[in-house]
């Protein structure tokens, strides 16, 4: 058995690449790595009233990496910020269906989803504080 | 830590006499047989320390591959024969792990941690961003390979140049435990996010040797 | 005496063997004689023609004939989709995806086609040494993988060769060049045979020889300039007649052996006129190819070797500045654009003292001598040309000895079970670079039996992958909650099972006759049977010349040398034989010019070693 015709799509036309200016105030921005290949992942999302209206990411790795986070940007746009906070990394593995050697990039993935709101919200909080 | 391997000498079973390896009796020029895998540092008879003395490796391995090599026991009785082949294999390893800084620092952090697993994925702050940086930078080189080669022999220096501190960095902490081994349990944690750092730097300078293939 | 192993340099083209005289190693040839044997076998009525007599065979049994079998060995019939259209005799799938050659209504494997060779080569050795030779090492290209390497060594079993050790062709040269030479520091060694390329960096310091890296493509070599030429002649010859069919065997033939020639010609002039003729389609053909034209034709095979020269670089982290020196073998590198190229790559000029053609079995024989305890004063560190692991679910590649790992080595993974009471674990190996096992090749599948029945993931099984300083692959198991030995049954997926081995060579037609004093029997009765009769002849000329005492002792020795001829001591008998020569020398002086009983004076090619 060979990849998932998903990943291979992912990999070839991966979605909504590419980055925000992460100063602005409604963006938030997750850089993650995965320790076991070296592979790195940013994140970003844009939030208006608590829903995400857009996502986009920028991957350096293996193809499994790349299709995760695309599939992950994808998943969050639209959802609100607790929706997307309910994103598993196994499900990233069912629907991609990840062979087990790869699995750490849908975990990468998911790091990066929590990595962005987290940064999101500690910049909202920083902001209202002044 | 760098002395008590002193103690753990072995005996030949031949001839009796204190050896300097537990794989080959000198004295008696025998091939010993193994009932427990010896440590890679004693195999060498080099302390268990990271600031190794290469050369002695390089020598002892060379000197220990020149008795155990399965070419010279093709005549030999078959028991003989399969501890050649058991005992070079292990020579290999041992050698391959110890020669390079980085898998050396990975076969002593284990030693030091005795199996306890170290977080793996801790790294030094804003490690992260250069490195992602450092890989937009290459992406838009490696466009044009031919026209920036340059830019690209830059970038390489640089993540050289890196690895460089990086190892000293190593090297100072592993000389640090020896100083004051009452720290140790902090000194490794934090030589292990160096190991942790390596691998980024790696996937980087891979890149750019891909690049450069013909 | 100690025993002999031989070289053997077992090519895609030509094959040769060497060993370590008193003197130093050197090809065993016959004095004034090329000792090169062609890899070329054809059948015949009467058995196999092997060598330089099968050559002809080529043209005129064009579906008898086999050539470049090397470039089959240890492949599965899907991997040779490409060259079979290239070759002229016919493949077939026989099972489990092994290759067979089909030849006058009966299929060969590629191992027992290689083993006809090597019997030739073995007994042209015997008869030029005069003693059986039972060992040798053979070489093998660097990037040939467990399977290649194992479909090796059967041929050598089948032929009746002990394998006592397989080597790489370059580390041979290596080894041939640097005890040669005596230099230290990195050597770059580039291989281009008919139908293999490889490179390797070797470092040499003191007596250590040991293989940095090693890099190359087994479907890469003069073959396919020879292909390329070939295409580029046939489209002429399309052009001018459209309607003849150029794809039959026939005409291949021919455009092949006149790429070979315009090749060589082109080695050494600057263009070559050629005449393509085939008479049975009547085709007459001429035209002009200058070396410039040729050199583009192959210039992207070339540029593919140097890819493998840069990855071998960067595997060793050296430069080409580093390498201290080039040394060019196989008969590929005899080529001026070859050359060029190389040195142009490595700034450097290679080494081309010791002839390219003898080079990788001189430094076999010097392997052999050493294993044969000969002498200790070098050692060869060689290895794994290709990473070797296992499949994990998803075929996904899991390697678990790196490429370039100096053999011999070993490595151990741990596996578990999925279902409760499960008591075995299928593990399929493999052989490559790619992250997929399609990428990859299957060296086979492996069945882990007698795990104790547990839950799901309770037993850990440790499976240890062995690699033996021949580069060849076995496996072991461990289950380690139990400290059970696990068995461990290997399902070889390309090569042969022991019993296929064992059932070829007692087919083997001409088995009896392998054995080297069964064939010095034959020989020496056949000579006694024309010595008896010359004797006779000529025994009017006897009762004048001989005492009537030397007479009766040449009667009694007759009788002697009878009984013994119908032993079976070939030995025995060539020494009773020695016996008779001396006491019938005055009578062949006296009739000199006598062939049969000069025969006899002959010394014994066994006494003179």
């Amino acid at each position: 058995m060979a990849y998932s015709d998903k990943v291979v799509d992912h990999y070839n036309s991966p979605r909504n690449v590419g980055s925000f200016k992460k100063e602005e105030d409604n963006v938030g921005t997750g850089l993650v790595g995965a320790p076991e290949c070296g592979d790195v992942m940013k994140l970003q999302i844009k939030v208006e009233d608590n829903r995400i209206v857009d996502a986009k990411f920028k991957t350096f790795g293996c193809g499994s990496a790349i299709a995760s986070s695309s599939l992950a940007t994808e998943w969050v746009k639209g959802k609100s910020i607790d929706e997307a906070l309910t994103i598993k990394n196994t499900d990233i593995v069912e629907e991609l269906s990840l062979p087990p050697v790869k699995i750490h990039c849908s975990v990468l993935a998911e790091d990066a989803i929590r990595s962005a709101i987290k940064d999101y919200k500690d910049r909202r909080t920083e902001n209202t504080a002044e | 830590m760098k002395h008590d391997h002193l103690s753990s000498h072995s005996v030949c079973l031949g001839c009796n006499i204190t050896m300097a390896t537990p794989l080959f009796c000198f004295s008696c020029n025998s091939i010993q047989r193994l009932s427990t895998k010896p440590n890679y540092f004693e195999i060498f008879d080099l302390p268990y320390t990271y600031n190794l003395d290469i050369k002695r490796l390089e020598d002892n391995y060379q000197k220990l591959a020149a008795e155990l090599h399965p070419d010279f026991y093709l005549q030999s009785a078959s028991t003989e024969k399969r501890q050649s082949q058991e005992s070079s294999s292990l020579l290999n390893r041992a050698y391959t792990a110890l020669k390079c800084p980085m898998s050396r620092a990975s076969y002593l952090l284990e030693l030091l941690s005795h199996g306890k697993p170290l977080d793996e994925r801790k790294l030094p702050a804003g490690f992260l961003e250069d490195i992602f940086e450092l890989q937009e930078t290459l992406e838009d080189l490696l466009v044009d390979v031919e026209d920036h080669a340059e830019e690209l022999a830059a970038v390489k220096s640089d993540v050289e140049k890196r690895l460089n501190a990086l190892q000293e960095a190593v090297s100072q902490l592993f000389g640090n435990i020896e100083k004051d081994p009452s720290n140790q349990k902090n000194i490794v944690e934090s030589i292990q996010v160096n190991l942790n750092a390596e691998r980024y730097l790696q996937r980087l300078l891979e890149r750019i040797s891909r690049s450069n293939q013909v | 005496m100690k025993e002999t192993i031989i070289g053997i340099d077992l090519g895609t083209t030509n094959s040769l063997a060497a060993m370590v005289f008193e003197d130093g190693p050197e090809a065993i040839g016959r004095v004034g004689e090329n000792p090169i044997i062609p890899s070329v076998l054809s059948k015949t009525k009467e058995g196999w023609i092997v060598g330089k007599g099968a050559l002809p065979y080529r043209l005129s049994a064009p579906d008898q004939t086999v050539y470049s079998i090397k470039r089959l060995m240890g492949l599965d019939f899907e991997e040779l989709e490409e060259d079979r259209k290239d070759l002229p005799f016919e493949i077939v799938k026989a099972q489990r995806q092994l290759v067979k050659v089909r030849l006058g209504g009966q299929e060969y494997t590629p191992q027992e086609l290689s083993a006809e060779i090597l019997k030739k080569v073995k007994q042209e050795a015997e008869d030029i040494l005069g003693f059986s030779v039972q060992k040798a090492v053979i070489t093998v290209p660097a990037y040939f993988d467990d399977a290649q390497r194992q479909a090796t060594r059967d041929a050598g079993k089948i032929a009746g060769l002990e394998v006592v050790r397989i080597i790489n062709e370059p580390t041979a040269a290596a080894i041939a060049y640097g005890l040669d030479e005596k230099k230290e520091g990195y050597i770059a060694v580039y291989d281009l045979g008919g139908g293999t390329f490889d490179v390797s960096i070797l470092k040499i310091s003191g007596k250590i020889f040991k293989v940095v890296a090693t890099c190359g493509n087994t479907h890469l070599g003069g073959d396919d300039f020879d292909y390329a030429l070939g295409s580029t002649l046939k489209a002429a010859v399309q052009q001018k007649y459209p309607q003849a069919d150029l794809n039959d065997s026939i005409s291949q033939q021919t455009f092949k052996q006149i790429a070979e020639s315009l090749k060589i010609e082109l080695s050494s002039s600057l263009e070559a006129d050629y005449h393509i003729e085939i008479p049975e389609k009547s085709i007459f053909f001429q035209g002009k190819l200058t070396v410039a034209e040729f050199e583009s034709l192959i210039r992207n095979i070339l540029d593919e070797t140097l890819v493998s020269c840069q990855k071998a670089l960067d595997d060793s982290h050296v430069t080409t500045q580093d390498i201290e020196e080039i040394v060019l073998v196989g008969g590929s590198t005899r080529i001026p654009c070859v050359r060029k190229c190389v040195e142009q790559f490595f700034k450097r000029t290679p080494h081309v003292a010791i002839d390219p053609y003898k080079v990788v079995a001189i430094g076999a024989a010097i392997q052999g001598h050493l294993l044969a305890g000969g002498r200790r004063d070098f050692l060869l560190l060689d290895v794994i040309p290709l990473s070797l692991g296992i499949e994990t679910l998803g075929g996904t590649f899991s390697k678990i000895i790196m490429q370039n790992t100096t053999i011999p080595t070993e490595a151990s993974e741990l596996f578990t079970t999925h279902v409760d009471q499960q008591t075995s674990i299928d593990i399929n190996i493999y052989q490559g670079e790619r992250e997929l096992v399609k990428d990859c090749r299957k060296l086979g599948q492996f069945k882990l039996r007698g795990i104790p029945p547990m839950k799901a993931g309770l037993p850990l099984a440790e499976v240890t992958l062995h690699v033996d300083a021949n580069g060849i692959l076995t496996v072991s198991a461990l289950e380690k909650r139990s400290e059970q030995k696990a068995e461990i049954e290997i399902i070889p997926f390309h090569g042969l099972t022991q019993y296929e081995i064992d059932q070829i060579v007692e087919d083997s037609f001409e088995h009896a006759l392998d054995d080297f004093n069964e064939r010095q029997l034959i020989e020496f009765r056949n000579t006694v049977e024309s010595v008896f009769k010359g004797i006779e002849q000529f025994w009017a000329t006897a009762e004048t010349i001989l005492t009537p005492s030397q007479q009766e002792s040449i009667r009694k020795q007759m009788s002697v040398v009878e009984k013994f001829s119908k032993g079976n001591d070939a030995q025995a008998l060539k020494a009773q034989m020695d016996i008779l020569g001396d006491l019938t020398r005055p009578l062949a002086d006296a009739s000199i010019g006598n062939a049969v009983l000069s025969e006899l004076q002959k010394p014994s090619p066994s006494s003179s070693s």
